[in-house]
């Protein structure tokens, strides 16, 4: 994986959601900013990070929306939730404007780590997975095990950019993302004003969390 | 506030001046400031720094010493802007740039007058200045440059 094609890979995601600001486009743009963290974290760079960052968290709430949205959920909660994304997409098309090209820019021209910077990017990547088991199975919370799905991600992304093998990863954070979207939607539905169903998507947080850590 | 402006260290020579990275010696150079800068005990809550390879690099050297974020902007790329001034926000805010654009944003933001033959910032100086980051709403502090650091 080369820089400049994730660089091209987010360029053309931004340009996508500043067209039609879709779920593809979402989740391609957050894809590629994350994998461009992954690739600074690898070279040891603070700069940029903040930025791409801003973007990842800019469209977070989108992807939340659009992850609910994509469950076949029916009836005022589906309204509500079509209505909030109208509202959020509104709210961040800002984050997709011009100034975004300086961070093509800058990010286009870095040089490649070195052969010990990846090795050693890999080895905090993995260090950070088996950090995150450990205090997940420790508290078993729901916010443990969105820690530990965000460092499965970050391993998944240093593997990528090594040419490593990533389907374990891979599975894993789909498993462990289960519990994290449901979470997110438990969120969404307290948010939309159901307490009572919010409770019971709860129950089901409470069951898997045990599951996914132990 | 505290503004400080910093030009880029030594870079190599290139076709694509996007692309020009530091050389070593201008590497090595502005450590030498970003000690003496951590001496003085300055420390940044923000870095503003332009695209371009020699400036992000600039930038990254100053990790030690910055408290937030580090944001690139292409404000700092041509002509000093109302833009970039509204960006600065915060106390400590540092701009990592090239020249002229830097001795004219310095001028302005001194004297109120555009044009900044008056200042002379080298590579790897950093110049502090202190007011409102307006046109004529600043004083400078003081001037560093890198050969001082050297010393």
């Amino acid at each position: 994986m080369r820089v400049t094609d994730q660089v091209e890979a987010l360029r053309e995601a931004i340009a996508r959601c500043r067209a039609r600001l879709d779920a593809d486009a979402v989740h391609d743009a957050r894809v590629a900013a994350r994998r461009l963290i992954a690739f600074l974290a690898i070279a040891e760079l603070r700069v940029l990070r903040h930025d791409l960052r801003r973007l990842v968290r800019g469209l977070g709430r989108l992807r939340d929306l659009d992850v609910a949205l994509e469950a076949p959920l029916g009836g005022a909660f589906r309204a509500w939730l079509a209505g909030e994304r109208r509202r959020e997409a509104a709210r961040v098309r800002p984050l997709l404007a011009a100034g975004v090209e300086a961070v093509f820019t800058a990010l286009t021209n870095l040089p490649a780590p070195s052969a010990k910077a990846q090795a050693q990017g890999l080895a905090r990547a993995r260090a950070g997975v088996g950090r995150r088991a450990r205090e997940a199975k420790r508290v078993e919370t729901i916010d443990a095990v969105h820690a530990l799905r965000k460092a499965l991600r970050r391993e998944r992304y240093v593997r990528e950019w090594l040419g490593l093998d990533v389907r374990a990863l891979r599975d894993r954070q789909e498993l462990v993302g289960v519990a994290c979207d449901l979470a997110s939607l438990r969120r969404l539905i307290l948010e939309a004003g159901d307490e009572r169903a919010a409770a019971v998507v709860q129950g089901g947080v409470d069951r898997l969390v045990p599951l996914l850590t132990r | 506030m505290e503004l400080f402006l910093i030009r880029h260290a030594i870079a190599e020579d290139g076709d694509d001046d996007d692309a020009r990275a530091l050389t070593k010696k201008g590497g090595r150079r502005f450590d030498a400031m970003v000690a003496l800068l951590e001496a003085l005990g300055v420390r940044f809550d923000r870095v503003l720094h332009s695209p371009k390879l020699r400036a992000v690099q600039t930038a990254e050297r100053l990790h030690t010493l910055v408290d937030g974020p580090f944001e690139v902007t292409n404000h700092l790329v041509g002509a000093p802007s109302k833009a970039l001034l509204e960006a600065c926000v915060g106390e400590r805010v540092a701009l990592v740039g090239h020249e002229p654009m830097l001795s004219a944003l310095l001028a302005w933001l001194v004297t109120g007058a555009a044009g900044g033959g008056s200042f002379e910032l080298k590579k790897g100086a950093v110049a502090c200045l202190e007011g409102e980051p307006r046109p004529g709403g600043m004083t400078v502090r003081w001037l560093i440059p890198p050969k001082v650091a050297r010393a």
